[in-house]
């Protein structure tokens, strides 16, 4: 679990200037930064409920949607639906 | 001497440019007064108490709180806001602020490099006319937890004050707190009690503010994220003391997503 590794990569793309790099080629961007291998499929994979799951401040899951082109509402989508798929999960345990 | 205290929230929500339609209104109202306020008292520094939103602050280095001490500060480049521009800053009595702090055991943090974000360009765009009068921003750790109490927020806000009354007693003095009562950013939606907002406005007209400011993180944490930027507004209420009054409330009512957007200005009793 590398959380400021994840937190620094989103804060380079989005705040930082390596927004369209990482946009021409994500996977080499994400190789210079300390991620497991879950934590970059996350990313790649644009899984925001992953990276929330994870611990990635929800401020920075927000901007990494924004990145990727996403509405605010979209994103919120995204992470609510599954939260409640977690949480139905959790009770049918 | 502080001339003029305003609060107000920053919601990026707020356009630049008044939009027509039927989204929110009461907020553009509102800030017609407070640039009438300001051209009334007409200050000739500006300290800006803010948030964070991880421009400045990321969680490899975390300040409870930090006085940007640069001779001007540049825009972020983020929704509408003119990065191509910067905003002149207020070095030296930055500088001072902090080494009165150093010495009124109070360890704030300083920075010569301030980047200001939506949270501090949409007031002053509105209030401050062409970004022409010194800024000093004081950045407030609203984001990373461990956060520094409201209470602490609040005696840090005192000490401005203070400082204020002792080092700069000919400058003209406005304090802009910026923040959103009662919302989240980011996080799963969840309901959240908006009823909070009426609660801290009351206290805030009162001025009895020892129960917010004896609240829990976790009280807070239930009531949304952003929330924390009340410190601001505590701070404020610190830095203005008892005899200033808060005497304009703006809600605003209108369409968007809910984001605390209250404004509310002070003023001294006579």
């Amino acid at each position: 679990m590398s959380l400021v590794e994840i937190e620094s990569l989103i804060y380079d793309i989005y705040r930082g200037s390596r927004a369209a790099e990482f946009k021409a080629s994500p996977s080499s961007v994400i190789e210079e930064y300390g991620l497991t291998n879950n934590e970059r499929e996350a990313v790649l994979g644009q899984d925001y409920a992953l990276l929330y799951e994870l611990g990635v401040h929800p401020m920075l899951c927000m901007y990494l949607a924004r990145a990727n082109g996403l509405t605010v509402p979209a994103y919120l989508g995204l992470v609510g639906n599954s939260a409640a798929k977690i949480s139905s999960m959790q009770i049918e345990r | 001497m502080i001339v003029s205290g305003i609060a107000t929230v920053h919601a990026p929500t707020i356009a630049l440019s008044r939009p027509s339609g039927d989204g929110i209104s009461a907020i553009y109202d509102s800030f017609e007064l407070l640039r009438e306020e300001f051209d009334t008292t007409k200050p000739d520094l500006v300290i800006v108490l803010t948030t964070e939103h991880i421009v400045n602050i990321q969680r490899t280095l975390v300040p409870s709180f930090c006085v940007g001490m640069g001779e001007y500060h540049e825009i972020v480049r983020e929704f509408d806001l003119p990065a191509d521009k910067t905003i002149p800053g207020a070095a030296e009595p930055a500088r001072d602020l902090v080494e009165y702090a150093f010495a009124n055991e109070f360890d704030v943090a300083h920075s010569a490099h301030i980047k200001l974000d939506h949270g501090t360009v949409i007031p002053l765009h509105y209030i401050v006319p062409d970004f022409g009068t010194p800024v000093m921003p004081v950045i407030f750790n609203t984001v990373f937890p461990p956060l520094p109490s409201l209470r602490r927020s609040y005696e840090f806000g005192q000490l401005i004050g203070r400082f204020i009354a002792d080092r700069l007693p000919d400058k003209r003095v406005a304090i802009i707190a910026t923040g959103g009562l009662v919302h989240a950013v980011g996080q799963v939606p969840r309901p959240l009690d908006y009823s909070f907002d009426e609660r801290f406005i009351m206290a805030l007209r009162e001025n009895d503010l020892d129960g917010i400011m004896s609240m829990k993180q976790s009280e807070l944490d239930a009531l949304g994220n952003g929330t924390n930027e009340i410190r601001c507004w505590l701070a404020l209420a610190g830095a203005l003391g008892p005899s200033w009054k808060p005497v304009v409330v703006t809600q605003e009512s209108g369409n968007g997503p809910h984001m605390g957007m209250y404004q509310m200005k002070w003023e001294k009793a006579a």
